[in-house]
């Protein structure tokens, strides 16, 4: 692992207030993600999860603490700033897939880039090569009703490659398809790591996908309560709230 | 922003919201261009009949010839004004006239009407010197002969040959004539001199018009008459007269747009209902562009160009539907007389209803696009 990480997590809290009770969904969150890691975040339902990968992937806000994002703060961000950076840093794969049903694959992989300043030339270009790799280059044409949940999921891979971003998240990717697809899905999340050296973090339920991953993290009412390194075997039990 | 293609494939998707609510634009658009190329005829057909070198003289405090009268001596003093032009002869281009609505009844059904005479002198042909005869002959003085304006004919079916039973007396067709489209064709024309016995004028006139040799010539006798101690009348050129006819028609063209309005509401909560529907079941669609990074404004701009398309389409047929009137003839009263005109669809009307259509997309796209813009991604999404 590089000695700079990707990701910085600092001190991180999450309240929401629901009339006039005061909800702490995340406390004490410190964490660091390394570049290209593959990191897969577990933990019961309602524990924070999505919480957790909505402030690092830049669409919410802490209530308190910090986050930097290879150096940046995005933590103080104003919306259309932070808007911005996620366009180039981080791509986004959903549960539901959440492809736009009246855009094609190509068009719905286009969308990101038009957001970019890029030539007509190179967006195709990168459209096709984005497609190409999730394995789609035969349904160019298609919508997403005239595709599988597993083509479906793959068209929102290659969206999120699209803009080849630094981090990809993925929340519940595998949630909505078969164990087959999943195992497929996880392949192409596994293979955008080690060969795109894309920094993968993976929400997820399912024991199996979790063991796809280099890292898996596990919060609880809305603290980490453990990190354990795959790779190396290595077993490590925080107390999180002693830093 | 948002592909075109986004917006154009949902409108194509939900088609039949999409025509049903085009539908009320093309409603509001055609009664709005039918309306305005209604009155732009009306105004086209009563400029058409004025000649910038005639002024037209009435009788004071009148502003119309159905009204005015003038009697011997004041017409007698008039006409040799100065700055009235001569003929060869030496004598005053003037043409002394009296204009009646007179009662007739056609001889199969029993429905009177009213129909317009004007009776002349020969010195009328070379003061009005834009009408000509289509087709016959011109009435000969001390005769019942009448010749009638061409959409009189139109209007009425008349033919050459057939007798009109006017005041007392059976007048014969004998002529048809046209005037570049002026309110003379919507008339009957006879010799003065008879009209004026059979319904006892006689001494008295409508109106005299005054030739001038050139349009400021004209300008300058009507400004002189205006404001002579000696004579009492209103002298008004007669483009000038028949803009002030014209302007008759100022109050229908307030209540056409007003119609317009309150119909062009309707197409606006029609959009308003259709967008607000196909927002809320895209919201999730909107959190997803937004995530991606589609800044608020993009989703504002891209909803409201959806209300917009559905405007332009229903425009579109709406200009179609209501240029189909174009050229259609009708007669129409306007104050005493009746003008017969041709709808006219011109550009700028065909402009005036496009913005009309669009500005109501607009109002009524503006508070769903609002409320797309205010779509928050993750409450939207989960
Ligand atoms: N906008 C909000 N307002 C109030 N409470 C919220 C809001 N968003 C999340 N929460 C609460 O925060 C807690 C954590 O939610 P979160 O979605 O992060 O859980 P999760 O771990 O992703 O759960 P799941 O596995 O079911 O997706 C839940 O109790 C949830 O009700
Ligand atoms: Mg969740």
């Amino acid at each position: 692992m590089s000695a700079q990480p990707l990701i910085v997590v600092d001190n991180v809290a999450k309240e929401y207030m629901r009339g006039s009770e005061r909800i702490v969904v995340l406390r004490d969150v410190n964490l660091e993600i390394a570049a290209a890691d593959f990191v897969a975040l577990i933990g019961p339902s309602g524990s924070g999860k999505t919480t957790l990968l909505n402030l690092i992937a830049g669409l919410d806000q802490p209530t308190s603490g910090r986050i930097w994002f290879d150096g940046l703060e995005i933590s103080k961000l104003d919306e259309a700033r932070l808007a911005r950076w996620r366009t180039n840093a981080v791509g986004f794969v959903f549960q539901f897939f959440h492809l736009i049903p009246v855009l094609t694959a190509y068009e719905n992989v286009e969308l990101p880039l038009l957001l970019l300043n890029l030539t007509a030339r190179r967006r195709r270009e990168q459209v096709l090569m984005a497609l190409d790799l999730v394995g789609l280059s035969h349904r160019l044409h298609h919508r997403p009703g005239q595709l599988s949940g597993g083509e479906q999921q793959r068209v929102g891979i290659a969206r999120a490659l699209v803009t080849d971003p630094k981090l990809i998240v993925a929340d519940e990717p595998t949630g909505d398809l078969d164990h087959v697809k999943s195992g497929e899905i996880l392949d192409l999340l596994q293979s955008l790591q080690q060969e795109l050296q894309k920094t993968i973090l993976l929400v997820t339920h399912d024991p199996a996908a979790a063991a796809r991953a280099r890292r898996v993290l596990r919060i609880d009412k809305g603290t980490l309560v453990e990190d354990r390194s795959m790779h190396s075997g290595r077993f490590r039990l925080f107390e999180w709230t002693v830093q | 922003m948002v592909p075109l293609a986004y917006n154009y494939r949902n409108l194509q998707v939900r088609w039949k919201t999409t025509l049903m609510t085009a539908f009320g634009f093309t409603l509001v658009v055609a009664a709005l261009v039918i309306m305005l190329a209604f009155l732009n005829g009306i105004e086209a057909a009563c400029i058409a009949s004025g000649e910038p070198e005639n002024v037209i003289l009435l009788s004071k405090g009148n502003q119309d010839e159905v009204l005015s009268q003038m009697e011997r001596p004041l017409v007698a003093q008039v006409e040799n004004s100065k700055g009235v032009a001569v003929d060869a002869a030496g004598r005053p281009l003037a043409s002394r006239e009296l204009f009646l609505a007179v009662h007739h009844r056609p001889p199969e059904g029993d429905e009177f009407h009213f129909l317009q005479v004007r009776g002349v002198l020969p010195a009328a042909f070379r003061v009005h010197s834009q009408l000509h005869l289509l087709s016959g002959r011109t009435f000969r003085p001390g005769q019942s002969e009448v010749m009638i304006g061409k959409g009189v004919q139109r209007t009425h079916h008349f033919q050459i040959g057939d007798t009109l039973e006017i005041g007392r007396k059976q007048w014969q067709i004998v002529g048809v004539f046209e005037s570049r489209g002026a309110a003379f064709e919507s008339e009957l024309w006879c010799d003065l001199n008879e009209l004026a016995s059979q319904f006892r004028r006689d001494g008295l006139y409508s109106t005299v018009v005054l030739r001038a040799e050139t349009p400021q010539g004209a300008e300058e006798l009507a400004e002189r008459l205006r404001n002579s101690r000696s004579v009492s009348v209103e002298a008004l050129t007669e483009p000038k007269y028949y803009q002030k006819q014209a302007e008759q028609t100022r109050l229908l063209q307030t209540a056409a747009w007003v119609i317009a309005w309150f119909m062009g509401l309707g197409a606006l909560f029609g959009v308003m209902n259709t967008q607000f529907a196909a927002i809320g079941q895209r919201s999730k669609e909107i959190a997803v562009l937004r995530i991606l990074g589609f800044p608020a404004r993009a989703i504002l701009l891209s909803f409201l160009i959806e209300a917009l398309g559905i405007a332009a389409v229903g425009g579109s047929f709406g200009v179609a539907l209501g240029a189909a009137a174009n050229g259609v003839t009708r007669s129409f009263s306007l104050g005493a007389r009746s003008i017969d005109f041709a709808f006219r669809v011109d550009g700028p009307i065909v402009v005036c209803a496009g913005i009309f259509a669009l500005l109501m997309g607009l109002l009524g796209g503006l508070l769903p696009a609002l409320s797309a813009m205010r779509v928050k991604p993750l409450e939207a999404l989960r």
